[in-house]
């Protein structure tokens, strides 16, 4: 038992935080979702799928958080940012640049619809299909189609913010 | 066969059909231009919605810290979460938890008499190598401190504290593994390894409880232990919600409260002694520079002194002596009342009720230490003598940043007001900035703190 909780962790504990962190846009939040959710892994007795399992978990974990708390999290999180704001020196034009494109990024991510978006991210952390039916209560014959179009929109919506960010420094530098 | 839909063409690009299914797709599309173009597009499609979601883990993290190392603690902290707007870095007061430990553990090894009961030092042994390990993977120490009274009090029944002091065992059972998680990331992951060994952790500690649970404590605890034990899941068979952790971490909670409060005030006190030590001393770096050695020294002996094969308390986090000092002679410095005038802003803006701000007109920056939610490891700021206190609710608080400057906060549930400012004799400049979650507006002016007399 004691090998297994080890291993559960060792062996998902990356991915989870990598998955989380995506979806939530930020990491401190993805931590605890997923510290919480090894936590209760460790009271299971038995878990038939364990992927299946703790992205079902960390997807309810958040889900719950995020209905109950939604303004105090904001709250938190915009305290947080300012905490950060202290520890990034002036950040260098590269590091503006990717968070240019992170902030992009979550905007895309943010644009699709719920089952999309955590299909999508499931599957980038490497989810089988029937995996990600099991966490999202779909029928395996459904993944590739909610997938591909994830992904069309995904791309659509990153283009068009693409666009309108060179459109916008076009109009400036004008 | 009909031409494939898009939903089979990213499934085999996924890999997720079936040899049989596959092989018809295959032999399909290489007949069919059209499906030809259409899996590059798909293609095309998968490697940037890739690269769109990398761009995402562009996320600055390790702002806050995760949370402590043991299960107990986690429990009881997913109850206060729900309360507590947010939690910060200490970096002071875990260094001043830090200096208590060690000297705690270092009091034991070179008196190993026992105060009072005759199996008392077993217990404080066990705890302190709990705590030190604990500190060593920068546990809040305010909630890790809880874990020491718990421990030599047998009356006061806890997860912890109902193991039996004498049982040889014990020790062996309550000491955090070190994990292979902490020893195998570099410091550039510091933040998840932090994390890797704290829940590594609670699997050693709840592992090692969970048998003993039905043997010895089922009997004391009955209803926690059954909670522990038993699978949570609700209708769906995998998901239960935080009612039952909030339950026992009530129960869990009240046990502790009394020996939380003891542990804060005397962790404060040591901090305050800390505090005075190096205002007076003029050779100051290298009396903390003495800190810092001895608490290696004294890890390594509490790390032998629980038969650990490594010594985690080398990595325990004490600051670099500098910082240290910096942060003191700040404090020192920006201590006071103040009276506050900023441009640029209206009542208003200040919160979204638009009832009175959350900053006093005139303030005062205390030396004390706040010891509940964010004030927790902070200096209080409050209205200044004369002035109205703070409405319900609103908390205030002040600490150094390093460069000479100070952040003051005051913030309730749903908005805050932060000045950052230079920290100078007279008058301290800088900006501040406000939010309010209700109106989603962030908005930046800039302040003067005059100082004035507190009276």
């Amino acid at each position: 038992m004691d090998d297994d909780a080890g291993r559960l962790f060792r062996t998902y504990h990356a991915t989870l935080v990598r998955y989380l962190t995506r979806r939530l846009g930020d990491r401190d939040w993805a931590e605890e979702v997923a510290q919480e959710t090894f936590v209760r892994a460790l009271r299971q007795r038995t878990i038939a799928n364990e992927r299946a399992w703790l992205f079902t978990v960390a997807n309810n974990l958040v889900r719950d958080e995020a209905r109950r708390d939604a303004r105090r999290r904001r709250h938190l999180v915009l305290l947080r940012a300012e905490e950060r704001e202290r520890e990034l020196a002036e950040p260098e034009p590269t590091s503006m640049e990717r968070a240019e494109e992170a902030a992009m990024a979550r905007k895309a991510v943010d644009a699709l619809a719920e089952r999309d978006r955590l299909a999508l991210l499931m599957r980038e952390e490497g989810l089988d299909y029937p995996e990600i039916a099991e966490a999202l209560g779909l029928s395996v014959g459904s993944i590739g189609t909610t997938l591909s179009r994830a992904r069309k929109r995904l791309v659509e919506a990153y283009e068009a913010l693409q666009k309108k960010s060179a459109a916008g420094e076009g109009h400036a530098a004008s | 066969m009909q031409h494939p839909d898009e939903g089979t063409i990213h499934a085999w690009l996924d890999g997720a059909l079936s040899p049989a299914e596959a092989r018809a797709f295959e032999d399909h599309v290489a007949g069919c231009t059209e499906c030809e173009a259409a899996v590059a597009a798909a293609r095309g499609l998968l490697a940037a919605s890739s690269r769109i979601l990398s761009a995402l883990d562009n996320v600055p993290a390790g702002v806050v810290p995760t949370s402590g190392g043991t299960l107990a603690e986690l429990v009881a902290r997913s109850s206060r979460d729900t309360n507590a707007p947010g939690r910060f870095r200490a970096t002071r007061w875990r260094a001043a938890a830090a200096l208590v430990v060690v000297a705690g553990a270092s009091w034991l090894v070179l008196h190993p008499q026992p105060r009072s009961v005759s199996d008392v030092t077993t217990s404080e042994q066990k705890a302190v190598a709990v705590a030190v390990d604990s500190v060593a993977v920068e546990t809040p120490p305010p909630q890790v401190a809880a874990v020491i009274p718990q421990s030599t009090k047998p009356a006061a029944p806890s997860k912890l504290s109902s193991a039996p002091g004498s049982d040889p065992t014990a020790r062996r059972k309550l000491v955090p593994r070190p994990t292979e998680t902490v020893a195998s990331r570099g410091d550039s992951l510091a933040s998840r390894g932090r994390l890797g060994s704290s829940v590594g952790d609670q699997f050693g500690v709840a592992q090692t409880q969970a048998p003993s649970a039905n043997e010895s404590r089922s009997a004391a605890m009955p209803r926690v232990a059954a909670e522990v034990v038993a699978p949570a899941r609700d209708a769906a068979g995998n998901v239960v919600t935080t009612d039952m952790m909030e339950r026992r971490a009530q129960s869990l909670a009240k046990a502790d409260m009394r020996a939380l409060r003891q542990e804060t005030q005397s962790v404060e006190k040591d901090q305050a002694a800390i505090d005075s030590v190096l205002a007076a001393d003029s050779a100051r770096s290298t009396q903390v520079q003495s800190y810092a050695t001895l608490g290696a020294a004294s890890g390594g002996s509490a790390a032998k002194m629980r038969g650990a094969t490594s010594a985690p308390s080398a990595q325990a986090p004490l600051p670099p002596a500098s910082r240290l000092l910096d942060a003191s002679s700040t404090i020192d410095r920006a201590a006071g009342c103040y009276a506050i005038e900023m441009t640029g802003w209206s009542p208003e803006d200040q919160t979204d009720r638009g009832t009175p701000s959350l900053l006093p007109a005139r303030i005062e920056l205390q030396r004390a230490i706040g010891l509940s939610g964010d004030e927790r490891g902070n200096r209080l700021a409050r209205p200044a003598p004369g002035q109205p206190g703070l409405s319900p609710g609103v908390i205030g608080f002040w600490k150094p940043l390093g460069g000479d400057r100070i952040r003051v906060t005051f913030a309730d549930d749903t908005s805050w007001v932060a000045l950052t400012l230079a920290v100078a004799p007279e008058s301290m400049r800088g900006p501040a900035r406000t939010y309010s979650a209700s109106s989603g507006r962030l908005r930046s002016t800039e302040v003067e703190a005059r100082r004035i007399l507190c009276r």
